[in-house]
């Protein structure tokens, strides 16, 4: 089978547009959940959330490469800006010849929810004659059917709609067709936007803290949720070398499981996330794994189930494994969560650096990882890292990637 | 390695089961409510649509009992009950299913409309802070696909695949590749949706659903000069997917082989419509079939995804004839117009065309040219070697799948 | 304290059984001490539904996410928890 490399990277997050904006918002180690302002929060049940910054609140009316007009909501804008990053990063212009038979692989959550439910929230009836547009258009795939013509891509284009897992998921898919044969070049990852939908539905389930999500921590009391977008491109080792292009990390390995234990609390000893890794990492060595991007949403459950399961697959050296979350930082972007997650865990293979979680106060004893706190961590030899994601409805979904020249390994 | 189809559960309008299913496909007519009976009537709406295709009460009680659907939203019964016929049909008890080598690949167009109404009324009539746990657990999309797994204890990868009219084969054809990569023995894979007011008035407002003539009369005719609109239809439609050599293994009733699996996007095309790139999306389809020995002139039927929209239906149409070129189309089937656009029931359908089932002619077409098609007067008979499974979808995306019948 | 009044606990099995789609039974089938855990099979997540409806339907306000198991043992030990809690947010 074919070795599958990445090659650019691209996210919105809010800590701003560009993958830069998020490292160098990462490295401060200051966490970017603030009040929100996209909506008004005074009858929630918290207040908080992780808001990319300056970002358009409502359809906007844009023209295409081709001059042809769009609606582009939100988190269509958030995956657009990331994928044109991601493939300028890769050293692709806009029109490549080669996107015309590039895959997309894209996951979401809720697609344009945000501008659909400001239509249902008004009054529906008046509302709804007047602005259909707002509500049909928003399904869950629309952001990536935007993205796709942005990109003018005439490959296989499919949403992932697996909730936390979504876009790790959309990472394994696109490496299924890689790995066949199907595509040799693949964008991926992932777009959420926040909306009163799920960030009430969160709340209901008083899994939303009212304090900047702390991950792993000992007084962690729940998540916060987040938007913004990650991108990845994605290709064979053997079409990477004949372009000449830098390969930034290996996807070593992709897996996913399902914990088919309860709709929304994990396997409490993270049986399903203890399948995912195996199954990422296959036959490949654990003692290469320096560091691990966790899930790490901050709730009560979550995290202990997690560390169960990093326990049961990397056994005693997990003592030795730099453990970080970026959720306590950018929050839970739910369906982006995994490919935002995948960017920074590339990076880090490129600079050998993983980045600390925000705030203080003592690590979870039960937890019982190596998390990285008060500055980043520099694991060296660092050849390798895991990023997990455990979703609602149990679907869990795993990476392993290897750091750039172990190509072959 | 070879990936089969051994099971098949299948729920709508017409009822469940392969025997209602058969029996509106040799009708050639849907069967149909009134909106009001039907359940999809919302106040202050006067939809042009006057009638819609929707499962009937209790037509799910044999393989889903009331008291296990406590949770589940109107999507995931019909995704769970679908499942759960599908795995008897594959003469598969649960033990056989239950454990990390069956995956679950579900498409789904809107996943729960009914809850995500119900949910944002609940934001917007009493606020934040009276929202429904149980309803934001049934919103999320992969719900439906989490509920087949939490009742069958399926603990493989768990896909919900989102693209419109797209879904349900997307979904069949990730299906078939967690079995080929080795991720899974076997997949339960397919499509659910269901019908809500709200989903009936968004798409009655778009001009996507059919409305009665002149004559009063409501149809859905696909690849017309003139456009019908679909018909509104919700229901279920699972495959089950295994590995041949473990089917042949356990002495499995083997109903067709996936031969071929082509995916390719229409970068043409808005989010909300379909675009013009039939030669792109035709050039793919015939490039990717001759790169896997699957010659266009070894295909006997085709079940196309066409249903009555307009632009979509002539793209489809415009399309086959760009990948078949100077080989002239076999025999064409339309099967939404008695199962309805969504629910999955094209996915039945293809089954039972590889196998011979008789259809009403109304179902069959012939081509012409610029993009339409009249129905035949009499229907191909008998059994075909292989099936080219078509879908089409408005915001671009596009996924083919060839079936080969398997009694070897 | 004094008891709950019997429209209180009426109210509260109206609830679970609408709110959590109980099909099949009356709320005089739900007797007030009966485990709703073992004899309904209701868990973490019907117990996080009832808080909402409890909230809006009786006015009081539920704190935080550890909510006490017991109080959703019974009809009779959410009535005792309601008719408390009004009592202490009347004061």
């Amino acid at each position: 089978m074919p070795e599958i490399v990445i090659t650019g990277l691209g996210a919105v997050s809010p800590y701003g547009v560009g993958v830069a904006a998020l490292w160098e918002g990462l490295l401060r180690g200051e966490t970017a959940i603030a009040p929100l302002d996209l909506f008004d929060t005074s009858g929630h049940r918290t207040r908080i959330g992780g808001q990319v910054p300056e970002a358009p609140r409502g359809l906007e009316r844009e023209r295409d490469a081709a001059g042809r007009a769009e609606r582009l909501s939100r988190t269509d804008r958030f995956a657009i800006d990331a994928a044109r990053e991601a493939l300028a990063d890769a050293g692709f212009a806009q029109d490549a010849p080669e996107l015309r038979r590039a895959g997309l692989f894209f996951g979401s959550s809720t697609g344009g929810m945000f501008e659909a439910e400001r239509v249902l929230l008004a009054d529906p009836t008046s509302a709804l004659a007047r602005r259909f547009s707002h509500v049909g258009g928003q399904v869950i795939c629309a952001p990536a059917i935007a993205l796709a013509r942005d990109l003018a891509l005439g490959g296989p284009v499919e949403t992932v709609t697996s909730a936390c897992s979504a876009s790790t998921m959309a990472l394994e898919a696109a490496l299924m067709s890689l790995e066949s044969g199907e595509v040799e070049l693949a964008i991926a990852g992932g777009a959420d936007a926040l909306c009163e939908l799920t960030y009430s539905g969160f709340n209901s389930l008083r899994a939303i803290d009212e304090r900047p999500a702390r991950p792993f921590r000992a007084d962690r009391e729940g998540l916060s949720i987040g938007e913004g977008s990650g991108m990845l491109v994605l290709e064979t080792a053997a079409h990477a070398r004949a372009r000449g292009a830098t390969v930034l990390a290996v996807l070593a390995g992709a897996g996913s499981s399902c914990d088919a234990y309860h709709m929304t609390a994990p396997h409490p000893e993270g049986k399903g996330a203890i399948q995912a890794l195996e199954r990422a990492l296959g036959a490949a060595d654990r003692g290469a794994v320096a560091f691990v991007n966790a899930h790490g949403t901050g709730t009560p459950h979550n995290d202990v189930a997690e560390a169960q399961a990093l326990r049961a697959v990397l056994g005693e050296r997990l003592a030795d494994v730099a453990v970080t979350s970026t959720k306590g930082a950018v929050g839970h972007l739910l369906g982006a969560c995994g490919a935002l997650e995948a960017v920074v865990t590339v990076r880090g293979l490129v600079e050998g650096v993983v980045p600390q979680t925000p705030g203080d106060g003592p690590v979870d004893p039960e937890a019982g990882v190596a998390l990285v706190l008060g500055a980043p961590a520099r694991p060296a030899p660092c050849a390798a890292a895991l990023s997990t994601n455990l979703a609602f409805g149990g679907a869990n979904a795993a990476l392993h990637l290897r750091a750039a020249g172990t190509e072959g390994a | 390695m070879s990936v089969v189809v051994t099971g098949l559960g299948v729920v709508g309008g017409f009822g469940a089961g392969e025997d209602a299913l058969r029996a509106v496909l040799a009708s050639g007519a849907p069967v149909t409510a009134s909106i009001e009976d039907a359940g999809l009537a919302l106040d202050g709406h006067s939809p042009r649509s006057q009638r819609a295709s929707v499962v009937p009460k209790d037509a799910l009680r044999p393989w889903l009992a009331p008291g296990k659907a406590r949770r589940m939203s109107p999507a995931s019964r019909l995704a769970v009950a679908g499942s759960v016929q599908a795995i008897e049909a594959a003469g598969l008890a649960s033990e056989d299913v239950a454990g990390p080598e069956t995956a679950v690949s579900l498409g789904t167009y809107f996943g729960s409309t009914s809850y995500t109404y119900k949910l944002l009324a609940q934001l917007r009539e009493t606020g934040a802070l009276s929202v429904s746990p149980l309803l934001f657990m049934e919103t999320v999309a992969n719900a439906h696909a989490g509920q087949i797994a939490l009742m069958l204890g399926l603990e493989g990868p768990n896909y919900t695949i989102s693209q419109r009219e797209a879904s349900g084969a997307l979904a069949v054809a990730r299906g078939v590749d967690l079995v080929r990569s080795g991720r899974a023995q076997r997949v339960i894979a397919g499509a659910a949706d269901e019908a809500s007011p709200i989903q009936h008035v968004v798409l009655d407002a778009y001009g996507a659903l059919a409305r009665p003539g002149a004559e009063g009369v409501q149809a859905a005719r696909a690849f017309g000069r003139e456009p019908t609109g679909v018909l509104l239809s919700e229901g279920a439609a699972l495959w089950v997917l295994e590995d041949e050599a473990a089917a042949r293994g356990r002495g499995a009733n083997v109903r067709a082989r996936v031969l071929a699996l082509v995916r390719a996007n229409d970068a043409t095309a808005t989010q909300t419509d379909w675009g013009d790139g039939a030669e792109h999306l035709g050039a793919s389809l015939r490039a990717r079939l001759e790169a896997l020995d699957t010659p266009l002139d070894s295909i006997d039927r085709i079940v196309a995804g066409a249903a009555g929209a307009r632009r979509g239906d002539a793209l489809e149409l415009r399309t086959l004839q760009a990948a078949f070129g100077d080989t002239p189309l076999p025999p064409l089937a339309a099967p939404k117009a008695a199962t309805g656009a969504y629910g999955g029931g094209e996915l039945g359908a293809a089954l039972l065309a590889l196998e011979g089932a008789d259809w009403a002619p109304g179902l069959w077409f012939r081509a012409g040219s610029d993009g339409w098609a009249e129905p035949v007067q009499e229907a191909p008979r008998g059994p075909a070697e292989r099936v080219l499974v078509s879908a089409v979808a408005a915001g671009g995306a596009a996924c083919w799948i060839v079936l080969e019948r398997a009694d070897d | 304290m004094s008891t709950p009044p019997p429209d209180l606990k009426l109210a509260i099995k109206r609830l679970v059984i609408e709110r959590l789609f109980i099909e099949g039974m009356e709320p005089e089938d739900l007797t007030d001490e009966m485990s709703l855990k073992e004899e309904l099979g209701l868990d973490s997540v019907d117990a996080l539904e009832l808080a909402v409806c409890l909230e809006q339907e009786f006015g009081i306000k539920i704190v935080g996410a550890g909510m006490d198991h017991s109080t959703f043992e019974s009809v009779q030990s959410l009535a005792d928890f309601v008719h408390e809690r009004q009592a202490a947010q009347a004061s």
